[in-house]
């Protein structure tokens, strides 16, 4: 039996006529209608097993679920009418920044477009920070393969770029004693797939090493090529590094359609303009199976899954995990569980994060948590990590990947459009595999303009990215000397992370541009202590309105609409806009406050009880 | 700058580390005050409402005010004070500390005997009071509310909810009135409301602000501003009822569930805190378990009116400037029945002279509390208190003569 038929009849079977599959044009196209949204990644997952054909679109909807609008920039103009870019990215993610600053080499005229205000606001900035050493994955895989050869790039991209990185290593925990005898046998698997230096590591070792770990846990896996690395800087630096090379960014653009005549894009049409790319690359992560339809080249449906990661305090982290910590239920891959079991990474900068909580959504865009993410974490992962407890987190936070049903990279040449390229389905491990992945775009790219003899280098070309001044690192008399040229760094803006104002000017003058509160904390990490921002947040903001000589009031603290004040008070007093004034004006408010200061506590008490048991009480004073 | 050695280094110069400053340098010690705003003052700068000062001057004063008295006191001892500073780092080292300042002019080392933390608290945020749903703009806490108001003279939001009902969330929930904003409603997930009475009364009844009890905010809409919320009823144990949820348009919401002493420093100087006030563990002189740092005002414990902060700061600046590295006898207080917190935590039997002030907080609500102070099992001290309240910080001074010595077990308790 075909593979058609008997995907038909198994979905005959479950659903009842409801879903079906056809094949158009070597696609796996599945249509229909389903009750629930897990049932409809089920049949993208179903019809992806032993496919022969070159990939899944699921367009099964799902009855029960609002479609959600895309998140639009707030802007519309023609800023970029009529560009005729040589290579257009679309996607400011680790994956489309690292691109562009690859492509730099050559002398090509380069433009990344990204619809946020920022760079990785999405999957990049929103993952668990850990260079992998690609224990999860399987062999032949195109996971597999880029996480490998992107690991070995880490040390030399992160000096370049001026990134900091660590090898820290890995432990992996198995949290059934039964398991212990087949970790050995495990190591000769470890090696085939070219892990190298995998040990096991016995009990006392163990504790020594991660001090915060359950001391029930006797022995673990222990990986030393696992390192971490701060996403966003890697991110924003490898986007500088582009900048410094001539690579144009252009913000709050995005794609909304594309007219493609002969197997080839023509134009490409933006909320800033219509362009004429030669060559399009599709780095737009949640929604690049949208980009790859408008390209008319649709062959991958991405099927958004969501995780959600705590942060802890700092303080805590040395009595929480040292390293990263992983732990499994089982050494074999349970077929259901896409993503490992969760555990602690300690980020470079010394948080803990904590996770994860990981679910299939309908929702592209939605980095919202739930109380009840936060629980479930903690229950899990305090199993592991006995000290973790909630008063020991500071923030949440979710992140979304962008899985294919495939479950692998799309990393290759349009199959129907001949001037695109994807970078797509990128999930775990995006982070790690993103340098080999920029470096395999590139030499596609290349080869589309005619070869290496054919291209131009960019003889200008500098690798090495000019990275922003570290106080923090310095000893005092480096620093000394730093706040003599710039007086700022002696300035403390945010205590808890000890981010002086040399370093948020700095952020808001350097190539790329930053423009909001949130995008001077992914730089800088101002507000990401303990107070989270309580403290740092108005003073960020006076500084960043004196910088780009803005009002107060139209500081933003991520993209459009998203400004923290409504502006001056007694402006706000005079054009009466701010609300009704229902409740009193202010004089009639002074009486009653200086009259009541006399009140005895009896009298105080009796007052709660009329606004306990009235709500609003009508019993007004006066 | 000229100094490399000093006595007595005050982190802080809010009303602890100001009466900190003033007391060590009458007290005969060389004393440096640091703090990194361009003011002393400390948070008393933004607190224009006129609630300060009643026990320590039986006058009612504004922030400012409160904060101007002390700095004409200090101005008259020879204090030296380093504005738009902040410390970096403070190791041990031979006859005390070496603490790393910077400021725009450089960067300083310098050795200080004793070190004061008078560094303040910070505020819960709405990530510790459980918020979830997006992070859009429009949520913050009630003191950086109250900082764009009073300081930037700027509004952050027209139609605000306030979560949890402490001193500072009333204050707020008042000056928005004032400035034209509606305030929809004070949610305070227990069920007594967080701060003093005297609040409730004068920032929330007389402004017609309704104030909920066993309610909270369960989730925040809007992905640039936010736009609605979720308001939850709770059960006893704070936990929502389900089917109780209430969606609310508004644009701001005011987290104020409280303080937490500030310990970005206490951490980094590995002091041992104590798991309820979250501040460090401290003797009569409020001395830390860490010989030579002194800790006071709502860096060591919160505190419910400044009048105590600037008390605290007092005994600490006097017993610091006369600190001269002496061998502590610690004993441990014991927390009897219903006591949370008691400061101090610890006696210093060696510099135990004058009489001691406990500062305590209790668990629940109770009417002619009877207060006792057991040493050995005998009573050395005990008063009946018409009501206490969590919320209220309670205080009673004992005078303990020659009832005790290193071997004691001293027991505060309620009956």
């Amino acid at each position: 039996m075909s593979y058609l038929s008997k995907l038909n009849k198994k979905l005959h079977k479950l659903y009842n006529g409801q879903v079906e599959a056809d094949i158009e044009d070597d696609v796996v196209i599945l249509t229909g209608e389903l009750e629930r949204y897990s049932d409809v990644v089920f049949v993208g997952h179903l019809a992806a097993f032993e496919n022969p054909c070159i990939g899944v679109v699921n367009d099964v909807v799902c009855t029960t679920v609002k479609s959600a609008n895309i998140r639009r920039p707030g802007v519309e103009d023609s800023r970029l009418q009529y560009e005729e870019p040589d290579v257009l990215i679309i996607g400011g993610g680790i994956i489309g920044c690292a691109i562009a600053r690859e492509l730099s080499r050559y002398r090509l005229n380069i433009l990344l477009v990204e619809k946020e205000h920022d760079l990785a606001t999405h999957a990049s900035g929103r993952n668990t920070a850990v260079v992998h050493a690609g224990v999860d994955l399987k062999k032949g895989t195109l996971r597999q393969k880029y996480c490998k050869q992107g690991r070995e790039m880490f040390p030399t991209i992160c000096n370049e770029l001026g990134v900091k990185y660590n090898k820290s290593g890995q432990f992996l925990c198995f949290s059934k004693l039964l398991w212990e005898p087949l970790m050995y046998l495990s190591l000769f698997y470890w090696k085939w797939m070219g892990i190298k230096n995998v040990r096991i590591i016995g009990r006392e070792e163990l504790h020594i090493r991660e001090p915060g770990l359950n001391p029930n846990i006797k022995s673990a896996l222990y990986f030393p090529d696992t390192a971490i690395v701060n996403p966003f800087d890697l991110t924003i630096a490898y986007a500088e590094n582009a900048v410094q090379n001539g690579v144009q960014i252009s913000f709050d653009t995005i794609v909304q359609s594309m007219t493609v005549e002969d197997g080839e894009i023509v134009s490409v049409k933006t909320n800033r303009g219509t362009m004429m790319p030669k060559i399009v690359i599709n780095a737009a992560g949640i929604f690049s199976d949208k980009i790859a339809e408008m390209a008319e080249d649709r062959f991958f449906t991405i099927h958004p899954r969501k995780s959600t990661l705590l942060v802890t305090d700092k303080k805590d982290t040395n009595s929480l995990v040292r390293s990263v910590i992983s732990h499994k239920k089982s050494i074999f891959k349970k077929k259901k569980k896409k993503s490992s079991d969760g555990g602690l990474v300690r980020t470079i900068d010394n948080n803990a994060l904590v996770g994860f909580d990981t679910i299939e959504t309908p929702y592209r865009e939605d980095f919202t948590t739930h109380s009840y993410n936060v629980d479930s974490i903690i229950t899990e992962q305090s199993k592991v990590v006995p000290d973790l407890t909630e008063d020991k987190i500071i923030n949440y936070f979710s992140g979304i990947q962008a899985p294919t049903y495939e479950e692998d990279f799309i990393i290759q040449h349009g199959h129907f459009t001949q001037n695109i390229i994807h970078a797509a389905g990128i999930q775990s491990p995006g982070i790690t595999a993103a340098p080999a992945i920029a470096t395999a775009i590139t030499d596609m790219v290349v080869h589309m303009f005619g070869g290496k003899n054919v291209l131009k280098q960019n003889e200008e070309f500098n690798p090495k990215r000019i990275a922003p001044p570290s106080p923090k690192s310095m000893t005092p008399n480096e620093l000394k000397d730093l706040i003599e040229r710039v007086p700022e760094y002696g300035l403390i803006v945010c205590p808890c992370e000890q981010i002086s104002k040399g370093e948020i000017l700095d952020a808001l003058r350097r190539n790329v541009r930053c423009n909001s509160i949130d995008g001077i904390k992914r730089r800088v990490r101002s507000g990401m202590g303990c107070c989270q921002g309580g403290h740092c947040t108005p003073l960020v903001l006076d500084i960043l309105a004196a910088e780009k000589r803005l009002n107060p009031q139209n500081v933003r603290k991520s993209g459009s609409k998203s400004e923290i004040l409504l502006g001056s008070t007694k402006a706000l007093l005079l054009k009466k806009d701010v609300s009704s004034f229902s409740h009193g004006d202010s004089k009639s408010g002074k009486g009653t406050e200086r009259r009541t200061r006399s009140s005895a506590i009896g009298e105080l008490a009796e007052a709660i009880k009329r606004q306990e048991g009235g709500g609003k009480s009508g019993n007004k004073q006066n | 700058m000229a100094i490399s050695k000093i006595d007595v280094a005050v982190i802080g110069g809010g009303p602890a580390g100001l009466s900190a400053a003033i007391s060590a340098a009458e007290t005969g010690a060389s004393v440096l005050l640091v703090d990194r705003d361009t003011r002393l003052g400390g948070i008393l700068k933004q607190s224009v409402n006129d609630d300060f000062g009643i026990v320590r001057y039986e006058k009612q004063l504004t922030g400012p005010e409160y904060a101007f008295n002390d700095i004409v006191t200090l101005e008259k001892t020879n204090t030296i004070v380093m504005l738009r500073t902040s410390v970096l780092k403070i190791v041990s080292s031979m006859n005390g500390f070496r603490m790393t300042l910077t400021n725009s002019h450089g960067v300083l080392v310098l050795e200080s005997r004793v070190i004061i933390l008078a560094t303040g608290c910070v505020e819960v945020t709405a990530k510790q009071a459980g918020v979830h749903g997006s992070k859009p703009s429009g949520i913050m806490t009630a003191g950086t509310a109250q900082y764009y108001m009073n300081i930037m003279g700027q509004l952050p939001m027209s139609r605000a909810i306030v979560l949890g009902s402490s001193d500072i969330g009333m204050a707020v929930s008042r000056r928005l009135s004032l400035e034209g904003a509606k305030v929809l409603g004070v949610y305070e997930p227990t069920s007594k409301p967080r701060g003093l009475l005297r609040n409730v009364s004068q920032c929330l009844y007389d402004y017609d602000i309704p104030l909920h009890f066993n309610h909270t905010v369960t989730r925040t809409f809007g992905t640039a501003r936010i736009h609605s919320l979720e308001l939850v009823r709770v059960d006893g144990a704070e936990k929502p009822v389900k089917g109780t949820e209430n969606m609310v348009n508004c644009d701001g919401l005011i987290v104020s569930m409280g303080l937490i002493p500030e310990s970005t420093l206490t951490g980094s100087l590995n002091i041992p805190l104590d798991p309820q006030t979250k501040g460090p563990k401290c003797d009569q002189n409020y001395m830390t378990l860490v010989d030579g740092i002194f800790c006071c005002g709502n860096a060591l414990h919160i505190h419910d009116i400044v009048d105590y902060i600037s008390l605290s700061g007092e005994l600490a600046g006097k017993a610091a400037a006369r600190y001269n590295h002496n061998e502590r006898s610690l004993i441990t207080i014991t927390k009897g029945k219903e006591v949370l917190t008691v400061i101090p935590q610890c006696l210093d039997i060696s510099t135990l002279h004058s009489d001691v002030i406990f500062y305590f907080r209790v668990q629940h609500e109770r009417e002619n509390a009877k207060v006792r102070l057991l040493v050995d099992g005998a009573e050395i001290y005990s008063e009946i208190k018409e009501i206490v309240r969590p919320t209220e910080l309670q205080c009673i001074t004992v005078n303990f003569g020659q009832n005790i010595n290193a071997e004691s077990r001293i027991e505060l308790r309620l009956e």
